[in-house]
């Protein structure tokens, strides 16, 4: 089992209000499976996400990572846990400007601490696989919206993660870039790397071997397809 | 573009400000006061003191600042260029006169001067005339300060001096205070020359000997120097007693004229001082200029659309500068209004720290300089920020301000981080050197020292008062002597029976009782101390230092003194001095003036002034029990127990100024650069929140993110320390050349300010960070 989610609630308080994200979510998400979570905007999709990605501490209820209990880890430990287990792939790229296309693959090997030689090694080969080496020295900037996802793509698969989270990975694309992007992430599935993926869009949820629905932070009954 | 002050780091700016312009405004006055020193000289340019020179064979040639009391008016009767000619000398301070009412009052200086005084230094006369006060004997004039302090309507009153109780003086005039920053200002009472008989030895007349005159003349404006010079050589060669000089061992004498103007900051001390004070003056007031730029571009964000859009609109480049001047005046004058305000506050400290009131340091003699410091800083804090905005492209009206201006901004840290490392540098250079200069060896022990003013007493009565305080339990020693060891000494020359040559001049003590070597705990050498006189009285003894017995060897030849005979010239030929014993070389007067000349004393309890008082230890009781002697045996004469130590203190009390003015401007430097250092921080974390979050998610630890940040500010910070801490050695060297006795500079207490400033700065930029670095990276992520 690669994730098991047991009653998780997020509730954000503030002075005067108390919204709850998410209501009591239990699920299961097993080693190698391509799980898409949908749902209306603010049914909590990007919590529960945060959540698996370990940015978040559920407010109660209890989750297992690979059968590791890491629900209430402090953010030190939650780092720790995510660095090389986790990698992230956002609606937004989230590539930094100040780097270049190499820089930005190299980041996650380097807080790993992988030697320069490997990381090197490393980085080219992901992104000779994301067919983007030719762009490898130019900035953020400098690509298209496609190359960009491809290499923040590069970037979460590059220290080989046991899960790939992905916050509406085509949601800043044309659609033909964003079936480049989908037949990427089923490829990385394919090969062996659990992908969970938060979507809008119905086809790209027919990548997915399983369809999560969250309403108003509670779990819909499944839908095997 | 409308002025906004909502939002745009007012406080940081105004703070900025308020440190920036008090600390600077105030320094840059009392340099300001110093540049400005005795204006109540006339004609300042035509005015010279007369400095007497000197040279004994084989020796170098030697100036006095001081002249025989014939002198000036001999020159101003025989050489024409002589337009007027003044002359006085100190003979009380610091004491109190009793009228004949029996009221006491407190008096800081009184000084006998010639009826042509005010000739040369200008005050007005409030009251009487006084030509004809100074030049009646018994008569005097007194300062306004005084007379209110008396109670007004003055003249006919009668007092006497507490140390001259039978000799009345009359008040027949009254005079303006000097101004604060003048050497006059301390003068309270000014007694008519020909008064000087009923107090000292009447030396008015004399052409040499007895040089304790501060002579000064007026020339006229076309004179011609070099003939002056060479008429008063003519005149000193006709009239000073040449046989008698060269019989002393005297090869030249003359009479050296010194302009007034600017002497004040020939002295290396004030020089010094000057140049450090304006330094740190400008440091602050850039460092706070440099803050408040550096605010405006951290706040450039929110004002980059109203500027664009403005610009959309048509609005003029002047229009951007108008307002920005029209915010730092604003800006400006709410921190000067705060300035008063503390000023007003502290100006009992600030007159203690500086030696003149807060009136006098922004009066009219400074106002013309702060006020273009004042329009320098509009400028600089209204202009630039100007010409920033005007630079903002109009694109900005539709896009986010993205510009970080960083490369402006470190720079503008750099600057701060370089001026408050190299004042830390200097703040513990003179820090040492004050602690250096309390703990010295001094070659003498006083931790346990009090001692007793008594000059009010006469010979009988301080010879019976320091056997009373000897035998109280907690006193271990007691003995009468002339001087104080941290007093400024005067000397006379030493001569050898029967030989009219004076080999050299020596510090003379004068009189001291036997048990004063104890007292003091001075080291005999070889032969004895005093042996005490059970009686009012002096012997024909003598102490002598190392000094004088190595210089005795040197020019006369005589390998042990002790046992020999020595004719002191103020005692005379008549009463040669036996030698009975060599002290261990110690330190007279203090360790900034380094007294070098060799040391003599002679054994009695008649003419001394103090009685020194080794304590069984300091303690209040112990002070309190020798104050009840005194006042059971004396009433009257208001005698008071003193801890040698704050003496000593005392002696130090520009150092300790100078050092508490350079801690000041340090401590605000400092916090002006951690305000910017905190706004940059602050700016560029908010500024690369996303790119932080990115980091995070990819796995960067806290200390990672953090290491970001560090690296970026250590780039900067390194380079800047090792600059602030270079000009710190240099400034540090040249504060060091005011003092004869000094502390050596050492790299390992600079090495140690850098570290200081870096761990600072580390800590600041770390716990800046932290917050961003352990809070949820998503919160970032989302403001996309």
């Amino acid at each position: 089992m690669m994730i098991k989610l047991e009653n998780i609630q997020k509730v954000f308080r503030t002075e005067e209000v108390e919204t709850v994200a998410l209501g009591g979510v239990s699920l299961e998400v097993n080693k190698g499976e391509f799980v898409a979570i949908m749902g209306p905007s603010g049914c909590g999709k990007s919590t529960l996400l945060n959540i698996l990605g370990l940015l978040d501490n559920p407010t109660s209820g209890r989750y297992w990572l690979d059968g590791e209990d890491v629900g209430s880890l402090k953010e030190s430990q939650r780092t720790a846990v995510r660095k090389g287990q986790i990698g992230f792939v956002f609606q937004s790229f989230n590539l930094i400007d100040e780097l270049n296309v190499e820089e930005n693959v190299e980041l996650p090997l380097t807080y790993l601490g992988v030697p320069k030689k490997e990381r090197k090694q490393r980085v080219e080969e992901v992104l000779r696989r994301m067919a983007i080496s030719h762009r490898a020295h130019h900035f953020p900037q400098q690509l298209s919206g496609g190359q960009q996802q491809r290499v923040a793509i590069a970037r979460a698969v590059v220290m080989n993660p046991k899960l790939i989270l992905a916050d509406e990975p085509t949601g800043n694309l044309d659609s033909k870039n964003g079936l480049e992007v989908m037949q990427l992430l089923t490829q990385l599935n394919q090969e062996g790397t659990t992908v969970v993926m938060v979507t809008h869009s119905e086809r790209d949820a027919g990548y997915a071997q399983r369809i999560i629905n969250l309403f108003d932070g509670l779990v819909v009954p499944e839908v095997r397809l | 573009m409308k002025s906004n002050y909502r939002g745009q780091g007012t406080l940081i700016k105004v703070t900025s400000l308020v440190i920036g312009l008090t600390v600077g405004l105030v320094l840059i006055a009392k340099v300001q006061l110093e540049m400005n020193y005795d204006r109540c000289i006339v004609d300042k340019e035509h005015v010279y003191e007369l400095q007497e020179t000197f040279q004994r064979k084989g020796e170098a040639k030697q100036q006095l600042g001081a002249t025989s009391g014939g002198i000036a008016p001999v020159l101003a009767r025989e050489i024409p260029e002589i337009l007027s000619a003044t002359r006085y000398t100190a003979q009380f301070s610091e004491e109190k006169l009793t009228l004949q009412d029996g009221s006491r009052h407190y008096f800081r200086e009184a000084v006998f001067a010639d009826s042509c005084f005010f000739d040369i230094f200008a005050t007005t006369v409030l009251v009487g005339d006084a030509k004809q006060i100074l030049s009646t004997a018994g008569q005097c004039m007194i300062s306004r300060r005084l007379s209110e302090k008396i109670g007004g309507d003055v003249v006919g009153k009668s007092f006497c001096f507490a140390s001259a109780p039978q000799k009345p003086m009359t008040i027949s005039g009254v005079f303006d205070d000097y101004p604060e920053n003048s050497a006059y200002n301390s003068f309270d009472i000014l007694m008519s020359m020909p008064s000087v008989g009923t107090y000292a030895w009447d030396g008015t007349e004399n052409l040499i000997g007895n040089d304790r005159y501060h002579s000064y003349v007026r020339l006229r404006h076309d004179t011609d120097m070099d003939k002056v010079r060479k008429e008063i050589k003519e005149l000193l060669q006709r009239i000073l007693p040449w046989d008698d000089l060269k019989e002393g061992g005297y090869t030249d004498a003359g009479i050296e004229l010194v302009n007034v103007t600017g002497q004040r900051m020939k002295d290396t001390t004030v020089r010094t001082t000057c140049i450090i004070l304006s330094v740190v003056a400008g440091v602050m007031l850039f460092t706070a200029v440099m803050n408040y730029i550096l605010v405006v571009f951290s706040t450039m964000v929110g004002r980059a659309r109203q500027v664009a859009l403005r610009k959309v609109l048509g609005a003029p480049h002047r229009e951007f500068y108008l307002t920005s001047l029209k915010e730092s005046a604003v800006h400006l004058l709410t921190a000067l209004a705060v300035m008063a305000l503390l000023l007003w506050a502290g100006q009992d400290w600030v007159r203690d720290l500086l030696g003149v009131s807060v009136s006098t340091l922004f009066s009219a003699q400074t106002f013309a300089v702060l006020t273009i410091v004042c329009l320098i800083v509009l400028l600089c804090c209204g202009l630039l920020p100007g010409m920033i905005y005007s630079r903002i492209p109009i694109t900005y009206a539709y896009r986010l301000y993205s510009e970080s201006k960083r490369a402006w901004k470190l720079s503008l840290l750099a600057f701060q981080f370089v001026l408050s490392t190299m004042l830390l540098c200097v703040l513990s250079t003179i820090y040492r050197q004050y602690n250096y200069m309390l703990q010295a060896d001094m070659g003498y022990q006083y931790d346990r020292v009090a001692y007793v003013n008594v000059s009010a007493l006469h010979g009988d009565s301080i010879y019976s008062l320091a056997r009373e305080i000897e035998n109280q339990p907690c006193v271990e020693k007691a003995a009468a002597a002339y001087s104080l060891f941290c007093e400024r000494q005067s000397g006379d020359n030493v001569l050898v029976p029967g030989n009219p040559q004076e080999l050299f001049n020596s510090v003379n003590l004068f009189f001291a009782e036997g048990g004063l070597v104890e007292t003091m705990g001075l080291k005999i050498v070889r032969g004895r101390d005093f042996k005490r006189l059970n009686h009012k009285g002096w012997t024909q003894e003598m102490l002598v230092d190392e000094k004088f017995a190595k210089k005795m060897k040197e020019v006369a030849g005589i390998d042990d003194v002790v046992g020999k005979q020595f004719v002191n010239s103020s005692v005379g030929d008549e009463y040669p001095l036996t030698v009975v014993g060599i002290v261990k070389n110690f330190k007279l007067g203090s360790l900034v003036s380094g007294e070098e000349r060799p040391m003599m004393v002679a054994n009695g309890n008649v003419f001394t002034h103090y009685i020194m008082i080794k304590l069984q230890s300091i303690t209040p009781d112990n002070l309190q029990a020798v104050q009840q002697v005194c006042d059971r045996l004396y009433p009257d004469a208001e005698l008071n127990v003193k801890l040698y130590s704050n003496e000593i203190a005392d002696s130090y009390q520009e150092t300790r100024h100078t050092r508490d003015l350079i801690m000041i401007g340090c401590l605000a430097s400092l916090l002006i650069t951690l305000i910017g250092l905190i706004g940059y921080v602050r700016d560029e974390v908010q500024r690369r929140s996303r790119e932080l979050a990115i980091r995070k998610v990819m796995g960067a630890g806290v200390s990672e993110l953090q290491g970001l940040f560090l690296r970026s500010i250590a780039l900067i910070a390194i380079p800047s320390i090792i600059v602030g801490v270079a000009l710190g050695w240099f400034f540090s060297r040249m504060l060091m050349e005011q003092f004869a006795d000094k502390i050596s500079l050492s790299w390992f207490v600079f090495t140690a300010c850098a570290l200081f400033v870096l761990l600072v700065i580390a800590a600041i930029v770390l716990l800046q960070t932290y917050r961003v670095a352990t809070s949820n990276p998503v919160n970032y992520l989302k403001t996309e």
